[in-house]
């Protein structure tokens, strides 16, 4: 009893306690609020990357693509992990007049199997709540005067592009604000923008197809994606998969397989990533076997299986390296502050050396002498730590307020793709935090009260 | 006066010495000193002849180099630990010349602590009426049962003193051990400590004080003279 009545009284009556609350409370709050920001960036970052790109990718880096992917597709769906899959063209062209052309990437999809294998549906800015979203340029001729002329193969001909390239292509600054604001303005599938855009075909071989100076083609503006990654929304423009196909010669027309570039694949429900993974693997080695075996496999042999980070790598991987730096700092901090609560208590220990060696000159063992400073130091601990704690998880529930009300722009928006700081908190990591900080102050208390209970009693009462 | 004769404590052969920088300073070499039971001993010496020290260590606060202390026939350095709390705890109460009281507790708080040492805390709720009881009790044997409530630095040094003996006198102990009690006192509070010693020996309490005041030790029924580390033999009239 008197154990707690002693650690009760010295928490009260010692100052010094209160400093080592704040200084364990400051750390905790202090870790657990970078550790809840950089988590939720990653998170974020790996969600808006796994959304884009689907459960697993199979892939050919080479823009000459790859041909056999209906048959395969057909494979992976039926009797494989694949709950759907869906072929893309990824290419390069140009957007605009031959005089001021922009550089962008070109992405060919169905969009209905796109966005049952892909998040994509959800970045559309008008298609977002469709449960189809499709190329087809609307009619609206009861708004549009002129809406008419355009004919059905026109209305095939739709782009959805990157909010950022579209912003920054009107506007003098590609944001996410911007394109608001274009939207506000009457920028709607119903304006019939129009953009020619080029591409550069490739055949089989790998030479160029065509009439070797690009193949131009008039789209227009049906939608624009905010998938939340820099990368693609800065230069990504969508098209129909076949209108690409054509353009870029890869449908067969020179009596060579249709081609594409990439398989994307949405995995059945319950089957794990990296088994998804191997399975798809596995059957795609059987089936470039089977085509090689039967003389088709030309294009095949360089393909790669990737699971979504592994094709998201190189996007992925500085969220994870800043995440794991900011954990390296801040675990550095926290070493230091650990010194500094162990620097405290050992203080507060040393201080009342002499009340151990009253409590041991009255019957108290020195076991029990120093668990008076080993619960002194739980209980500063659980208080900071918990202090720090409420305190943390105040801060990053109301961070996005707090940065209002700063009238601050921690994180802008364009450059780290996110509209609002993370705001959740990863309570088994905040647990893991406040079990840490809980004992470094036991360990703080621990060192010096195990030498102090050493002491024989007149030693400890000598101490001044 | 009534007083049984036999032997409470037996201290034989106690050497101490201590690290002065390179060298050893002996403080005690070979004491010799019994305590009887009941008897009022004072242990006399000059400033730095090691009549603390050789308390303490009569004390179990402390251990000698050499020698052997018996208390009630056990050779108290050779017990376990346990054994050694418990008989700081129970049977022997410890005055300081400098009260050592804990200042985060009050009065009635410092004088229950070796009872709370005691009483493992799943009893401390049925007993803890009782204890603080008998807590008040000996408070009131030291005059100081109106201080209960305060804390020991609004006392004065005699008060506090008083503190510390009813602290000491809690559990009943045998054994009463005070190191220069009135030390640090001005005249009148060491009157009122030494009459509350005296009478407490009156009653039965075997007490033994250190002190280098012949006046304080004229209480005594008994004195010892400690010089160069050992027990000075009593002068033949």
């Amino acid at each position: 009893m008197f154990k707690l009545l002693l650690i009760w009284r010295y928490f009260l009556k010692k100052r010094v306690a209160y400093i080592a609350v704040t200084a364990v409370a400051l750390l905790v709050m202090m870790v657990l609020v970078v550790l809840s920001v950089m988590s939720g960036l990653l998170e974020d970052t790996r969600m808006r990357n796994h959304r884009w790109a689907g459960d697993v990718v199979v892939a050919r880096d080479s823009l000459v693509g790859f041909d056999g992917y209906e048959e395969f597709i057909r494979r992976v769906t039926e009797n494989g992990p694949a709950e759907a899959a869906t072929p893309v063209i990824r290419t390069f062209g140009l957007v605009g007049s031959i005089s001021e052309p922009d550089a962008v990437g070109i992405f060919g999809v169905k969009l209905g199997e796109f966005c049952r294998v892909t998040g994509f549906g959800k970045t559309l800015h008008w298609q977002k709540e469709k449960s189809a979203a499709s190329f087809y340029v609307p009619k609206d001729e009861f708004v549009t005067p002129g809406a008419d002329l355009l004919t059905e193969q026109q209305r095939q001909r739709g782009f959805i592009a990157g909010t950022l390239y579209l912003a920054g292509r009107y506007t003098d600054r590609p944001s996410k604000s911007e394109i608001d604001k274009l939207h506000k303005r009457g920028l709607e599938p119903s304006a019939y923008l129009s953009w020619p855009i080029t591409v550069f075909g490739l055949s089989s071989r790998g030479t160029a197809a065509g009439s070797g100076v690009g193949e131009q083609q008039r789209f227009f503006y049906v939608d624009d994606s905010d998938s939340g990654l820099v990368d693609v929304d800065m230069s990504a423009v969508y098209v129909d998969f076949d209108q690409l196909q054509k353009l870029c010669y890869m449908d067969g027309g020179d009596g060579e397989p249709k081609r594409a570039s990439e398989i994307r694949v949405k995995l059945r429900q319950g089957v794990a990533p990296e088994q998804g993974r191997t399975a798809i693997a596995k059957l795609w080695r059987e089936f470039v076997t089977e085509q090689q075996a039967a003389g088709r496999g030309r294009l095949l042999a360089d393909v790669k299986v990737q699971s979504w980070q592994e094709y998201r790598r190189s996007f992925i991987a500085p969220a994870e390296k800043e995440k794991s730096l900011m954990v390296v700092v801040f675990a550095m901090i926290a070493l230091v502050a650990i010194f500094i609560i162990f620097a405290i208590f050992y203080m507060i220990v040393m201080e009342k050396v002499k009340d151990l060696g009253i409590v041991k000159s009255v019957g108290g063992s020195g076991w029990a002498a120093s668990q008076i400073f080993l619960g002194y130091g739980m209980l500063v601990g659980i208080v900071g730590a918990g202090v720090g704690a409420v305190a943390g998880c105040l801060i990053v529930w109301n961070t996005n307020e707090l940065e209002s009300w700063l009238g601050i722009k921690l994180w802008d928006p364009d450059v780290y793709a996110i509209e609002r700081i993370p705001d959740v908190v990863d309570y088994s990591q905040a647990a893991v935090i406040v079990l840490v900080a809980i004992l470094a102050s036991v360990a703080g208390a621990a060192i010096p009260a195990r030498k102090a209970a050493k002491l024989e009693v007149v030693e400890a009462l000598r101490v001044e | 006066m009534d007083k049984k004769k036999e032997t409470i404590l037996n201290a034989s052969g106690i050497c101490k010495s201590y690290p002065m920088g390179r060298e050893q300073l002996t403080v005690l070499r070979g004491v010799d000193l019994s305590v009887r039971r009941g008897e009022f001993l004072a242990i006399m010496g000059a400033s730095g002849s090691g009549k603390s020290t050789l308390l303490h260590i009569m004390g179990l606060l402390d251990r000698p180099d050499k020698g052997q202390v018996h208390f009630d026939g056990d050779d108290i350095f050779t017990q376990g630990r346990g054994w050694q709390d418990r008989i700081r705890n129970r049977e022997m109460g410890f005055v300081f010349q400098f009260y050592h009281l804990l200042p985060e507790l009050n009065v009635v708080e410092n004088v229950m602590l070796p009872l709370m040492v005691a009483t493992p805390l799943w009893q401390w709720p049925g007993r803890r009426k009782n204890l603080r009881q008998r807590a008040l009790e000996v408070l009131a044997e030291v005059g100081l049962k109106d201080k209960a409530a305060q804390r020991p630095n609004t006392l004065s040094g005699g008060e506090r003193q008083r503190t510390a003996i009813a602290r000491a006198l809690v559990q009943k102990p045998r054994l009463l051990l005070a190191d220069e009690p009135t030390g640090n006192l001005d005249w009148r509070a060491g009157k009122v400590i030494l009459e509350v010693l005296d009478r407490l020996n009156r009653q039965g309490q075997t007490v033994v004080m250190v002190t280098h005041d012949a006046a304080v030790a004229d209480l005594a029924d008994r004195k010892v003279f400690l010089r160069d580390g050992r027990i000075e033999k009593p002068k033949k009239d």
